[in-house]
């Protein structure tokens, strides 16, 4: 008996031990920001996370985050502050739940930017040194994308200002959706020719003529992301009435059943023609009264 | 007696009350004060917004709402009584017809206030008319509870013309009171043209009431109704609602009938025959009542769906038990068993009777608001505790004091400045009689 209740106390701890904690790994912890943190950074952080963040962490400092298990906290205390700057950015990464992950709604860029704010409520906060210059400067580089039916491949060729390729540098592919974008794959990293090719699934729903909106992204460890969209037909044709077509129930106003319609104002309009009869009555009533 | 002395004994006994009295002034500053008190509750919400209530994410319909279904229900007595019985040739409701369109008119008016009481930025209640959908009931409830205050207000102010041009004969009224008299009488001279209109008016206006009063609390039902959840999905919710309708208003009037008999000293208008008769009305309904409770209750609690199940248990046995099991025991079953009996029903036995089945209809309308909300389909998940269960503030409790203090000022106005028994009726009545 009494070893079952140890086992169950254990198990507890362990439970709760787990309910707690959120591991990150020792690499993911290391990292560092490519960005230099400034104010520029910090405002432009602020405005990500209002409007992603704070309905669940609050306004930094003021303490007034959701009441949700795992409690959010607020990024302003040791909580957040006492964790290193990569052990925070894989946290918003990757998510675990109730929190989304925000791998493929803000860029890494963004990602450090509301670290950068985070940290704007530290003073005693000192950035490690900005990550080594990447293999790439993104910004410099451009992107062409070739659509190669035969195959079902999409190719994508990354090459800098002066059209030499680029190698070495890795790619992601999204489609965009109503609510985010869906990643396509894995990221793949460019061969020698600053070549990728994916696979492209075939059945991705699409618009009246199957065209998807498809976005090419090259993180860059420097955090000046390049990203690019175009627009193919590699989509499922859905062309659809829209449901908002026909009058229905749950349509707008001016789209209501007409039986409704007539049912409404022929109800109100005969009621009302009575009641104003009877006002009109009592006002000839006394128009005559005044007269005598 | 003489028959022109016989109605001036009627004229001055049912006037005596009328005008600007000491007790008047002391009751209306004591209502007034508790008023004020109340708005400044009022003031907080405004300011602080709906966060001071105990309304939350899921349970966003609290007391407001149970107290605006209860006084739509209370309204629909003035159809009941005036209306169904009037046209039916009752003519024992002479003397209380006016009573019941007084408490009518009182509640169907501050049933839209106590709505906008419950909107967090009252500001906005344009949009609802801006933006409405004509396929929401909110729409059609917007639109016959509107369309019942104007029938109420015309019911109660045409039968009281020609009491109007009585009162404006009156020598010891105040002369602006006279005149305002006369001006509302609008001329009335008793001609038989006048007598005619008149009549043919009220009699549109008795018919019109019937589906307009049952409509308005049909729609109300409906708010609930035409949503899928536990509890409230049910086919039955309709005249369930009017049913419990003509029981709150029932028990209202003989409440009123009560103090209006021994504070005006009515007692030879409204007699121990007429509680006698409001008793057997009130026995009627409440069987009407109790039917469709059982129909209500018994039959998802037979099958205890998943989902109902779990509402049904917290009703019946669980957090509101107690409530429920009291609303129903004290507020239907034994008034129903009391009323039932020859000497219960008189003045006094009933006012009593009357005043626990009123507070029973007010929070049996509790009890169809809030557990259901309680219970969604989808749990209730990653929110604080008190977001789980419905608990009314001090503040929600103050505004919602204010809205009834407000029907009992209106219906004090009404019954302090309107003779509260119909002057000309009565003696046309006796004159018939005496035939």
């Amino acid at each position: 008996m009494k070893k079952y209740g140890l086992l169950i106390l254990l198990l507890i701890i362990v439970v709760r031990l787990n309910a707690q904690s959120w591991e990150v790994p020792d690499d993911k912890k290391a990292k560092v920001s490519p960005v230099q943190f400034s104010s520029e950074t910090a405002k432009k952080g602020e405005v990500i996370f209002l409007r992603n963040c704070q309905s669940c962490h609050g306004n930094p400092t003021k303490g007034n985050f959701a009441n949700l298990i795992p409690s959010p906290g607020d990024p302003a205390t040791d909580k957040f502050q006492k964790q290193t700057d990569g052990a925070l950015f894989y946290k918003i990464t990757t998510g675990r739940s109730p929190m989304p992950q925000f791998k493929d709604v803000l860029t890494e860029e963004e990602r450090w930017q509301v670290i950068s704010y985070f940290r704007s409520f530290n003073k005693n906060y000192v950035q490690p040194p900005v990550a080594s210059a990447s293999k790439v400067a993104a910004k410099q580089a451009a992107l062409t994308v070739v659509w190669e039916a035969a195959s079902r491949k999409l190719k994508v060729t990354a090459s800098d200002t002066l059209k030499r390729s680029l190698k070495g540098v890795g790619v992601l592919l999204f489609v965009k959706r109503y609510f985010g974008n869906m990643q396509i794959g894995e990221e793949m990293t460019t061969n020698d020719s600053g070549i990728v090719r994916f696979d492209f699934p075939k059945d991705i729903p699409g618009d009246k003529t199957g065209n998807l909106d498809l976005i090419i992204r090259i993180n860059s460890e420097k955090g000046d992301d390049v990203q690019k969209t175009v627009r193919l037909p590699l989509g499922v044709i859905v062309d659809k009435p829209p449901l908002t077509l026909p009058r229905a129930m749950w349509n707008v106003v001016w789209k209501s059943p007409v039986w409704l319609l007539l049912a409404y104002f022929l109800v109100v309009i005969g009621v009302w023609s009575f009641l104003i009869y009877i006002i009109y009555q009592l006002v000839k009533m006394k128009r005559r009264a005044g007269n005598v | 007696m003489e028959p022109i002395n016989l109605s001036e004994k009627i004229t001055t006994d049912i006037l005596r009350p009328v005008g600007i009295t000491k007790s008047f002034k002391i009751w209306m500053t004591a209502l007034l004060v508790a008023f004020g008190i109340c708005i400044y509750a009022y003031t907080l919400q405004l300011r602080n917004g709906l966060g001071v209530t105990g309304l939350r994410d899921y349970i966003s319909w609290g007391m407001y709402i149970a107290n605006f279904v209860f006084f739509v229900a209370s309204s629909l007595i003035g159809m009941l009584i005036s209306a169904v019985l009037g046209l039916s040739g009752a003519k024992w409701i002479t003397p209380i017809a006016r009573i019941a369109e007084i408490i009518a008119l009182a509640f169907a008016s501050v049933a839209g206030l106590v709505i906008i009481s419950d909107m967090g930025r009252p500001e906005r209640l344009p949009n609802v008319f801006i933006y409405g959908r004509i396929q929401s009931p909110i729409l059609w409830d917007v639109t016959v509870v509107t369309t019942y205050v104007v029938i109420s207000a015309l019911l109660l102010y045409l039968p009281l013309i020609p009491d109007l041009a009585i009162c404006s004969r009156r020598m010891d009224t105040p002369p602006w009171l006279r005149k305002i008299y006369r001006l509302m009488s609008l001329g009335w001279s008793g001609t038989p043209e006048q007598t005619a209109m008149i009549q043919k008016c009220t009699r549109i206006l008795l018919i019109l009431i019937v589906p307009v009063a049952l409509a308005i609390h049909t729609v109300t039902s409906w708010l609930f109704a035409a949503t899928p959840r536990a509890g409230w999905n049910s086919s039955v919710f309709g005249p369930y609602f009017v049913s419990g309708a003509f029981v709150a208003g029932a028990a209202a009037v003989i409440i009123a009938m009560y103090f209006f008999r021994r504070n005006y000293k009515l007692h030879d208008y409204i007699t121990d025959s007429h509680f006698d008769k409001m008793g057997k009305l009130l026995v009627l309904v409440s069987l009407v009542y109790l039917y469709f409770n059982i129909n209500e209750f018994l039959v998802p609690g037979y099958k205890l769906e998943k989902a109902e199940a779990k509402y049904l248990h917290e009703i019946f046995a669980g957090r509101y038990a107690v409530l429920f099991w009291s609303a129903q025991l004290l507020g239907v079953i034994i008034p129903i068993i009391l009323l039932l009996i020859k000497s219960v029903r008189k003045p006094l036995p009933m006012m009593i009777i009357a005043a626990f089945v009123l507070a029973a209809s007010w929070i049996k309308r509790l009890l169809i608001v809030v557990p259901t909300q309680e219970h969604p389909f989808l749990p209730i998940q990653y929110v604080p505790q008190n977001f789980k269960f419905y608990t009314p503030t001090l503040t929600e409790t103050l505004i919602t004091l204010a809205s009834i203090i407000l029907v009992l000022i209106i219906v004090t106005i009404l019954s302090k400045f309107f003779p509260v028994i119909p002057i000309e009726e009565t003696i046309n009545e006796l004159k018939h009689g005496d035939k």
